[in-house]
């Protein structure tokens, strides 16, 4: 076990306690603790990658874990944009709401103020 | 104009955001003229609102900036459901709108001949240098990109897609929904008058390139923004 195993190994475990403490979808963090575990596992067997990346047609190992990174960063990237999207649906539905429901009358020179 | 339709059931649609210096102006002309007026204040941080208040105008505050397709489209819910609005017009606060045009865009909508009236600023066949007047060169290709996109993408044959004068007939006005809050919305409306096969004509119309419009007006790099909106911002 050299230094670097032992020190990602400590930063996984850590990402695996908090993931444990995170209260979102079961199946959301079955995903992560499933990722981190293989992490875990590639960590101390570099030669599994090579093994998985023959098999899939790819040359090298690390370019498996390349292809996989982008692949991840993608789904993450175009999952948060749709929450995103959806919280800002949200929040444009209260403000309009709000702003229709008190609406200001200056016609009648008074503001009324109703709900 | 049809004679018989009264002044008050036309509502002009004012989105307003940090106009203290103009929208005092627009507001005056408009109710003058004896429309109702609708403002919203996207949340603007000067005065824009008290000045809205010294008019007789009725006003919708967002407690936040949500940007002017969410301003559009409150204003729209707030026609369809509270007032009884035949036709609408969608203004800018700006000062780039003249209140004659108001006119113009009006009478097909009115005369029953179409269901949406969009404003042109390309499309005045008697005066052509005095248009593109003002307007700087790489704003003139950046709309001309933007016409080229809409017969591309909706199929529609227009001349300028990106004019904030529009008129609607309130059946038509009741189809549109604008989901982009910011400044895509442009491209929604049209989308929407292309899904919904509303009719549609062109109006030509006239913008005020003043120094002060130039400066309040979307700078060129944001319709990068627009297009991005438009392809990853699209409605699920």
């Amino acid at each position: 076990m050299n230094i670097f195993q032992i020190i990602v190994t400590i930063l996984i475990l850590s990402v695996l306690f908090f993931i444990s403490k995170y209260r979102g979808v079961l199946f959301r963090r079955a995903f992560y603790i499933l990722l981190t575990l293989i992490g875990l596992i590639l960590l101390f067997f570099p030669n599994l990658t090579q093994k998985i990346a023959d098999i899939l047609g790819i040359g090298r190992g690390t370019d498996l874990l390349t292809y996989a990174f982008i692949l991840f960063s993608w789904f993450w990237f175009i999952s948060t944009s749709v929450k995103i999207q959806n919280l800002e649906q949200t929040i444009t539905r209260i403000v309009r709401d709000s702003a229709i429901n008190n609406v200001i009358n200056a016609g009648n020179n008074k503001s009324q103020q109703s709900h | 104009m049809n004679k018989s339709e009264p002044k008050q059931r036309i509502w002009v649609v004012v989105p307003a955001f940090n106009e203290e210096k103009i929208i005092g102006e627009v507001l005056f002309s408009l109710t003058k003229e004896g429309y109702s007026v609708l403002v919203i204040d996207d949340c603007s941080t000067d005065t824009t609102k008290e000045i809205a208040l010294s008019f007789p105008v009725v006003l919708l505050h967002h407690s936040i900036n949500l940007g002017q397709g969410a301003a559009l489209q409150t204003g729209f819910d707030y026609i369809c459901s509270n007032t009884n609005a035949d036709f609408i017009v969608t203004f800018d606060s700006d000062g780039q709108h003249n209140i004659e045009d108001i006119k113009s865009i009006l009478y097909p909508v009115i005369r029953g001949t179409h269901d949406v009236a969009l404003g042109s600023r390309f499309l005045n066949t008697s005066d052509k240098t005095l248009l593109v007047n003002g307007m700087p060169k790489l704003k003139l290709l950046t709309l001309k990109a933007g016409v080229l996109f809409t017969r591309l993408t909706l199929k529609l044959k227009l001349t300028d897609t990106h004019n904030g004068l529009r008129a609607f007939s309130i059946d038509a006005l009741r189809k549109i929904k604008i989901t982009q809050n910011r400044m895509a919305h442009a491209s929604e409306i049209l989308a929407q008058i292309s899904k919904n096969k509303l009719s549609y004509c062109e109006v030509p119309i006239n913008i005020n390139y003043t120094e002060y419009s130039k400066m309040k007006g979307q700078s060129i790099l944001n319709s990068l923004n627009i297009i991005w909106d438009l392809f990853f911002g699209r409605n699920q």
